[in-house]
């Protein structure tokens, strides 16, 4: 071989337990190449960047490294190969200056003023401006990204992995980036750029592989393709079926009118949104887009002064708290099962009464009734089939799975008449998923107005009436699931038409 | 200036340097400690261990000439005389004390990742108890006798002295500018990613630990070496002085050092109020003796209205308990 690729996968498979992450995948990287890596939540990218990177091991298959086999076994020896990797989470020390944050992290290879001068020359010759004696604390998640990849550079590596660099930065900061990314590119470095973003992509990148279910779907050239086609390939042909439970839909029972509300640098804005008796209204989108305030917004974790941008059973719910608007019916599930749904460290019991606190068969005159609360347990785990030991388990003993029915199950039992859930199915096997999408259809049934956060689209697909899409904190109209097709879907997911596509 | 006055300035000046040293050492040992994101409340107990042992080692280590023999075997006039190789022996006896403290409150902590606020406290309780039961002999005698005039001093001053104001701008270099400081400050700031690149997170705060103990040790053997003779309780709640004075000094070498110095003077001034104001002193006292807390307080307040100071100099991490991923 004499044009040898930078860096060869051959046949990687990694699998963990029965779900496959990665199934045969061949990827290839040449040197001076912007590489895109697609995919969705789950389709196996990170876990093939991690093979790379030395962090995990394939089950089979082989890495060839500039035309040679090898075996990358540590993260240590990635480096040292020239992998350098900039992580999407950035692990930086706050209160050290840029400096310290680089030399604490390379070894000590290099010290004092000596690695603040290399600094600067680098910051120079990619655009990568910094100020090296700042503490990490005042910068800009755009500033800190900044730090990662002088860190990953300074080790002078031939091959950079970029995790989804754009998702915490702004417009102009990814512009920035991209004029980097593409100065390395020119200077003969590989670059592996994983992102969702297909616009992102089509402007930057010079080769792409799809994977989707842990398997490469397509490489190509993303100039030359259309952003529809990429987006079907990334989702897949899905069938949406027309076919469901007919519910009687009733009078509404949520209303949702311009609310905007920032939390934890996450900005929403939801213009229009109703939710009737016996529909569930479900809310695609790739995580990291707003679904948490999304959630915050809704269950009152994050309240906003303009009383009327919710409205819950007729009240005007906006600046209320999420006890109050437990009064008024509505129910939450967040996705956090430990910690954010349930209490770890307590037992089931009292984790039931936390979220009845406002319920005056729960507690009465300030004291707890004990007997409701454990029949309460008892109902719940026999109708999810919950396994545990008795009402005595603290929460963080029961399995993700055993947690996640148990804390849909003590919202469900109550019979709410809004229920607000993100995340349902997160971690939990397939049979419990089931179950809990058929108890929440069920649920509609009966006339509660139901709100379903999630990354799982074929999931949003079986059981919602209707469907609208978050992306970068903004919330599309919402259609009837019937009148969407994948391809807007996909569009709208990623980002490539304001909102919905017309 | 006439001689008197001079002379009273002269005396409130030494006044100050003796009361503000053992909050000087005991404060820098726990500014490490704490800048490994490690909170000792101990202190107090740490000091108490080093001052008794340190009384101890200095009350056996002084050397004996006999004089005068008039039984045979049995010395009748005796000779005691402190000399300074004894007295580096006995703070080293007293560093080590302490730091055999600080390694119970390391092995509680960082071994059996016990609470640190718990072990702290328990740790003062510990050290008062003991020193009351095993220094209940040591009441009332006087180490060195004779040797009052002999002790060693350096320019005027105590070693110790010169020890813990070189010790500030060392420990300052050590922790800004080399790269033990900068591994102890990522572990103090952010446990975890130190944990992930690889960095020992517990045996570095353990020695850090260590050194805590071993100067709150020395801070303690310095009152009873060099101001006052071992009694019950000699540290009179120096230690916890010395944790306010960290926050007073906002983690910095420099300015926990102009701290001590000024809550010393504060406190000699105290003692010299029927000089200074013969009239008022009832009422100066309560002011001055209230003064160093009060002004700890006032800083206290003032910083925390500056969430930036104390995101760029506190430890991130202090206290809070630390759980590899196993």
């Amino acid at each position: 071989m004499s044009h040898a690729a930078l860096l060869q996968t051959h046949q990687i498979s990694k699998a963990f337990g029965p779900v496959v992450a990665n199934e045969k995948v061949d990827f290839e990287v040449q040197p001076a190449q912007i590489h895109a890596l697609l995919g969705e939540n789950g389709a196996g990218k990170s876990t093939l960047m991690k093979i790379i990177c030395g962090l995990q091991q394939p089950d089979s298959g082989q890495v060839y490294w500039k035309g040679q086999q090898c075996t990358i076994s540590s993260p240590k020896v990635a480096r040292a190969m020239g992998i350098g990797m900039v992580h999407q989470h950035f692990a930086l020390f706050e209160g050290l200056s840029v400096t310290e944050n680089i030399a604490f992290s390379i070894d000590g290879a290099v010290q004092g003023r000596t690695l603040e001068d290399q600094i600067i020359d680098l910051a120079e010759r990619y655009g990568l401006m910094v100020e090296p004696r700042r503490p990490v604390f005042e910068l800009s998640a755009g500033e800190r990204q900044r730090i990662e990849i002088l860190r990953a550079l300074l080790l002078n590596p031939e091959l950079l992995i970029l995790d989804e660099p754009t998702s915490v930065l702004t417009p102009q900061e990814a512009d920035q980036l991209f004029d980097t990314v593409r100065k390395l590119a020119a200077n003969g470095h590989g670059i592996v750029f994983i992102s969702h973003k297909l616009k992102e992509v089509k402007a930057l990148c010079d080769y792409a592989t799809v994977l989707r279910g842990g398997r490469v779907v397509g490489s190509f050239d993303p100039r030359e393709q259309s952003t529809e086609s990429i987006a079907e390939l990334m989702l897949g042909s899905r069938n949406i079926s027309t076919e469901r439970q007919h519910r009687n839909i009733g009078e509404k029972r949520l209303q949702v009118r311009n609310l905007s509300i920032t939390d934890h640098d996450q900005a929403l804005h939801v213009k229009q949104m109703d939710v009737h008796a016996g529909e569930i209204f479900g809310v695609a989108g790739i995580a990291g887009n707003g679904q948490e305030v999304f959630y915050a917004g809704l269950s009152g974790e994050q309240t906003t002064t303009d009383n009327n941008a919710i409205t819950i059973n007729g009240t005007q719910a906006g600046s209320l708290g999420p006890n109050e608007r437990r009064v008024l019916g509505a129910m939450f599930v967040p996705e956090e099962r430990l910690g954010h749904a349930a209490v770890p460290q307590l037992d089931l019991l009292d984790n039931v009464l936390l979220s009845n606190i406002s319920n005056t068969e729960a507690t009465s005159k300030g004291f707890v009734n004990r007997r409701y609360l454990s029949a309460q347990v008892e109902k719940i785990t026999k109708l999810f089939d919950v396994k545990h030991a008795g009402n005595k388990t603290a929460a963080r003993n029961l399995s993700g799975g055993n947690l996640q029915k148990f804390v849909v199950g003590r919202e469900i039992t109550k019979q709410p008449s809004i229920l607000i859930i993100n995340q349902p199915t997160w971690g939990v096997d397939a049979v419990s998923a089931m179950r809990i999408r058929e108890t929440l259809m069920q649920l509609a049934g009966t006339g509660s107005a139901i709100i379903v956060i999630s990354q799982d689209l074929d999931e949003l697909l079986e059981i919602s009436d209707q469907l609208a899409v978050l992306h970068q904190g903004t919330l599309s109209p919402a259609r009837a699931v019937q009148d969407w097709n994948i391809e807007q879907l996909g569009l709208a997911m990623t980002g490539s038409t304001s909102g919905a596509a017309a | 200036m006439n001689p008197e006055t001079t002379l009273f300035l002269v005396n409130l000046l030494t006044a100050a340097v003796l009361l503000a040293t053992p909050l000087l050492l005991a404060a820098l040992g726990e500014l490490v400690v704490e800048k490994s994101g490690v909170l000792n409340l101990g202190v107090e107990g740490m000091m108490l261990i080093g001052a008794l042992f340190g009384y101890i080692a200095a009350y056996n280590f002084q050397t004996i000439t006999c004089l005068e023999e008039l039984i045979p075997g049995m010395c009748t006039k005796e000779q005691r005389v402190f000399t300074f190789p004894d007295y580096l022996l006995a703070l080293v006896c007293a560093a080590l004390a302490g730091a055999v403290l600080a390694a119970l409150f390391g092995f509680l902590t960082q071994t059996l990742r016990a609470n640190h606020v718990a072990v702290g406290l328990g740790l003062t309780i510990l050290g008062a108890g003991l020193t009351n039961s095993l220094g209940s002999n040591f009441l009332g005698v006087n180490y060195t006798s004779v040797q009052v005039a002999d002790h060693p001093e350096v320019f005027g001053q105590d070693i110790l002295v010169w020890f813990s104001l070189v010790a500030v701008p060392v420990i300052w270099y050590a922790l800004q500018k080399t790269r033990m400081g900068l591994v102890i400050r990522a572990v103090g700031e952010n446990h975890d990613s130190a944990y992930a690149l690889g960095y020992r997170v517990a045996r570095i705060r353990f020695w850090c630990i260590l050194f805590g103990g071993a100067m709150a040790g020395l801070a303690g053997a310095f009152i009873v070496l060099v101001h006052v003779d071992w009694k019950e309780g000699v540290t009179v709640g120096k230690g916890w002085l010395a944790l306010a004075l960290i926050l007073f000094g906002t983690w910095k070498p420099l300015r926990v050092l102009c701290g001590a110095y000024i809550f010393g003077l504060l406190w000699a001034s105290e003692l010299r109020l029927d000089h200074l104001f013969p009239e008022y002193q009832l009422e100066w006292k309560t002011v001055l003796t209230t003064a160093p807390y009060i002004f700890t307080i006032l800083v206290l307040v003032i910083i925390s209205r500056n969430p930036r100071m104390i995101r760029q100099n506190a430890p991130a991490s202090l206290g809070k308990p630390f759980n590899p991923p196993s």
